[in-house]
C-alpha cells in the first residue's frame, strides 16, 4: 500500500514534466509576445528598438530551449520567475488568489455534496415516484443552466428580493476580505458563487448517486439485508451506501479539481479576483510565465486530487488493496 | 410433530411487458417442526420465488403475491403488517442464498454482518453480541472466530462465506431456514460438508428447513420429505423414499434418470430433461409438462390434474399417475 502510494506520488515527476513541455511550447505556437501587447497593444506604432529592448529584459531574445531550460530549473528550485506583464513575483501573485479561489472550489464542492448525496439517495430510493421526477428535473436544470447565467439570476434575485422585503436592496460584498479578517463579510460574499457552481456541479454527482445506488440495491447482500430483517434505514445507510459511494467520490473529486483551474466565467460575474480571472488576464497579455505557472499549479492539483482518490478508495473499499 | 410452517395456494406473479408471468401458480405444502424438506425442480420453475414470496421479499414492481396464504406458526404472513414482517426475518426465519461470493456485503466486517441481526431483533449489548457471533462461527467450523470478526468476506473462501452465512441465519435461534441452493456455487467437495453442516445443525438445534435445489441426488440423503416443482406448481410430493424409488410423475422419472452424481463437476451440469420449460406466461388450461411428456394424453391437453394422493405420503399431479409403470416397460 505504501510502496504503491509512493510510486503514484513518483509518476508526478513524468506528468509534471510532460505539462511543462506541452504548455511552453503551446504557447509559443501563438504569434506575438508580451512585448508587442504592451508597446502596441493599443494599435499604435512602437518603435521596434524598445520592443527589443524590453525581450532582451525578459529573456525572450534567447534561444527557445535556452528558455525552457530557465524555466524547467526556476520551477525545480522553487523559483517561480516573474509576471511578464506586471513584474511582481508570480508567487505572490498566484498566493494573493489561491486562498479565494481554494475557498470557493471548498465552499462550491460542500454544496455539491450536501445537494447531491441526499437527493441522489431519495431519487433512487423513490424510483419513479413524483419526488425521483423532480430530483431529475432539478439535475437536469442544473447541468443545463450556465453556471454564470444562474449567478446573475442569483445577484439579481438578492437584489430584488432585499428590496421588495427590507425596502432597500441589498448587495453582496464587492470587496473580497479574506475569511479569517472578517468571516461574516467574506461568507456573505463567496456564498453565491458557491451556491451557482456547488448547483451545476451537484448535478452530475446527483446523477451519479442516484444510479450508482440503484446498481447496489439490486446486489445480492441487499437482499441478504432485507433477509435479516434490517430496517431500510440502515440497508441504505450502511449496506449500500458505502459500496455505492466510490464513484461518486470519483467524480466529486474530478469536479474540485476542475474548480480550482476552471472557475472563470464565475469570478467575472461575481467580480472575484481569483486564479481564473488571473489565467485569463495572463493567456490575454501572453504573460507565458504566468500561465506557465498557473497550468502547472493545475496540473499538481489534479494529480493530487488523484492520489486523494486513491486513498479514499482504499478506505471505502477494503477488497483495495494497491499493490 | 405441529404444523411450523404452511403454505396454501400461493400464486406469486410477475407483471412485465411480456405478459404476466405465473412464477408461482398455486403451490402449497407445509414444513412440520424440526423438519427438512426439498424443493426439487429445474432451473426457473419458481423455487426462490416460492422462497422469497415465504419472507415476503418480492419486488414490486414488477412481482406480487396475488393469492393464497402462507401460515407460519399460527399466523398468516401475508397478512402482517411490513415491521411485524420485517421481525419475522432474520429471527424466526432465517435466510440462506445460493451465492456466497456475492451475499456478504464487501465493504463490511463479517463480525459487523453477523451481529447486526442479533441487534436488530433483540436487546443483545454489543459486546454480548459479539460473544456469541463467536460462538456461531465455532458452531458453523470456522476456525479462529474471534480474528474473523474484523475480516471481510474477500479474506474467506467460499466455503467459508457460506458458513458464516449460515451462522447468520442461525443466530437468531430461527424456527425456519430456507436455504436456496445453498451449495450449487460451491466445489463439490465442499458442497458435501455444507450439506452435513446443515444437517447437522438443524438436527441439534430443532430448527425446521427448507432446502431449495435442481439436485434430486443430493437431496435424496438430506430431507425428509420432497416437494417437486415444475411451472410454478408442485407436480409430486412425498417422502425421499417415495420420490426416490416410486416417482408417480413422469417429471420426476426423467429427473431422477440424469440425477448428476456427487463425484461429478458441478460444470457438468445435464439438462436432466429433454425439451425446455414453457413459457410461464404463455400458460393454458391444460398440464404444463405434456410438451415434454412421453405419456402424455388428449386429457392432458385440456385440465391440469390437481395434486392427489397415491399413498399416506405422497401425492402426485398426473392423469397417468397409476399407469406410468406398465407404460414405461
Ligand atoms: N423480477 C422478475 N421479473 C420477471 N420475472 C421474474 C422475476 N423474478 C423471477 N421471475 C420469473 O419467475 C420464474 C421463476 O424464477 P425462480 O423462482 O428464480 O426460478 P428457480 O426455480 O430457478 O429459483 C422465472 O421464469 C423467472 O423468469
Ligand atoms: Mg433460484
Amino acid at each position: 500500500m505504501i510502496k504503491y502510494l509512493i510510486k503514484r506520488l513518483m509518476l508526478l515527476f513524468p506528468t509534471l514534466l510532460g505539462a511543462a513541455i506541452l504548455v511552453f511550447f503551446l504557447l509559443r505556437l501563438v504569434p506575438g509576445d508580451v512585448c508587442e501587447i504592451r508597446l502596441a497593444g493599443t494599435g499604435l506604432y512602437a518603435d521596434p528598438a524598445e520592443i527589443e529592448l524590453c525581450r532582451k529584459d525578459l529573456g525572450l531574445d534567447q534561444p527557445i530551449f535556452v528558455q525552457f531550460f530557465q524555466f524547467l530549473w526556476g520551477y525545480v528550485t522553487l523559483d517561480l520567475g516573474k509576471s511578464m506583464w506586471t513584474g511582481a513575483p508570480i508567487t505572490h501573485e498566484i498566493s494573493l488568489r489561491f486562498h479565494l479561489t481554494l475557498q470557493v472550489a471548498l465552499m462550491s464542492t460542500f454544496v455539491a455534496i450536501i445537494i447531491a448525496i441526499p437527493f441522489g439517495i431519495i431519487s433512487a430510493v423513490k424510483q419513479n415516484t413524483w419526488i425521483d421526477y423532480i430530483v431529475r428535473w432539478f439535475a437536469i436544470a442544473g447541468i443545463a443552466m450556465p453556471s454564470f447565467w444562474l449567478g446573475i439570476l442569483i445577484i439579481l434575485g438578492l437584489l430584488i428580493g432585499t428590496q421588495e422585503f427590507f425596502g432597500e436592496p441589498w448587495m453582496p460584498p464587492i470587496q473580497f476580505k479574506p475569511i479569517w479578517e472578517d468571516p461574516v463579510w467574506n461568507i456573505s460574499q463567496l456564498i453565491w458563487p458557491a451556491v451557482a457552481t456547488g448547483y451545476r456541479y451537484s448535478a452530475v454527482a446527483t446523477r451519479m448517486t442516484r444510479s450508482a445506488l440503484l446498481e447496489v440495491l439490486r446486489e445480492d447482500y441487499v437482499r441478504t439485508a432485507r433477509a435479516k430483517g434490517l430496517v431500510e434505514k440502515v440497508i441504505i445507510n450502511r449496506h449500500a451506501l458505502k459500496n455505492a459511494l466510490l464513484p461518486v467520490v470519483t467524480i466529486i473529486s474530478i469536479e474540485f479539481a476542475f474548480l480550482m483551474g476552471g472557475l472563470v466565467v464565475t469570478e467575472q460575474v461575481f467580480n472575484l479576483n481569483g486564479l481564473g480571472r488571473l489565467f485569463v488576464e495572463s493567456v490575454g497579455a501572453q504573460d507565458f510565465n504566468m500561465t506557465q505557472q498557473l497550468v502547472m499549479l493545475v496540473v499538481l492539483i489534479f494529480v493530487m486530487m488523484n492520489f486523494f482518490v486513491d486513498i479514499l478508495y482504499a478506505w471505502l473499499d477494503p477488497r483495495i488493496r494497491y499493490s | 410433530m405441529a404444523t411450523l410452517l404452511e403454505i396454501e395456494n400461493l400464486q406469486t406473479h410477475f407483471f412485465t411487458s411480456a405478459g404476466v408471468v405465473k412464477a408461482v401458480d398455486g403451490v402449497s405444502y407445509t414444513v412440520d417442526e424440526g423438519e427438512t424438506v426439498a424443493v426439487v425442480g429445474e432451473s426457473g420453475c419458481g423455487k426462490s420465488v416460492t422462497a422469497m414470496s415465504i419472507l415476503r421479499l418480492i419486488p414490486w414492481p414488477p412481482g406480487k403475491i396475488v393469492g393464497g396464504s402462507i401460515k407460519f406458526d399460527g399466523q398468516d404472513l401475508l397478512q402482517l403488517t411490513e415491521e411485524e414482517m420485517r421481525n419475522i426475518r432474520g429471527r424466526d426465519i432465517g435466510m440462506i442464498f445460493q451465492e456466497p461470493m456475492t451475499s456478504l456485503n464487501p465493504v463490511l466486517t463479517i463480525g459487523l454482518q453477523l451481529t447486526e441481526t442479533l441487534m436488530a431483533h433483540t436487546d443483545i449489548t454489543a459486546k454480548k453480541a459479539n460473544e456469541r457471533a463467536v460462538e456461531l462461527l465455532g458452531m458453523v467450523g470456522i476456525s479462529e472466530p474471534e480474528r474473523r470478526l474484523v475480516q471481510y468476506p474477500h479474506h474467506l473462501s467460499g466455503g467459508m462465506r457460506q458458513r458464516v452465512v449460515i451462522a447468520m441465519a442461525l443466530s437468531c435461534d430461527p424456527k425456519l431456514i430456507i436455504a436456496d441452493e445453498p451449495t450449487t456455487a460451491l466445489d463439490v467437495t465442499i458442497q458435501a460438508q455444507i450439506l452435513e453442516l446443515m444437517k447437522d445443525l438443524t438436527k441439534r438445534l430443532g430448527v425446521a428447513m427448507i432446502v431449495i435445489t435442481h439436485n434430486l441426488g443430493v437431496v435424496a440423503r438430506y430431507a425428509d420429505r420432497v416437494n417437486v416443482m415444475y411451472a410454478g406448481r408442485i407436480i409430486e410430493s412425498g417422502s425421499a423414499q417415495d420420490i426416490y424409488y416410486n416417482p408417480k410423475h413422469p417429471y420426476t422419472l426423467a429427473l431422477l434418470k440424469s440425477v448428476p452424481r456427487m463425484d461429478q463437476a458441478r460444470q457438468a451440469k445435464l439438462d436432466p430433461v429433454d425439451g425446455q420449460p414453457p413459457d410461464l406466461s404463455q400458460l393454458d388450461a391444460g398440464c404444463s409438462f405434456r410438451a415434454r411428456c412421453r405419456f402424455a394424453t388428449a386429457k392432458c391437453a385440456q385440465e391440469y390434474p390437481a395434486l392427489e394422493k397415491v399413498s399416506d405420503t405422497q401425492y402426485a399431479a398426473c392423469w397417468e399417475k397409476d399407469n406410468l409403470e406398465e407404460k414405461a416397460s
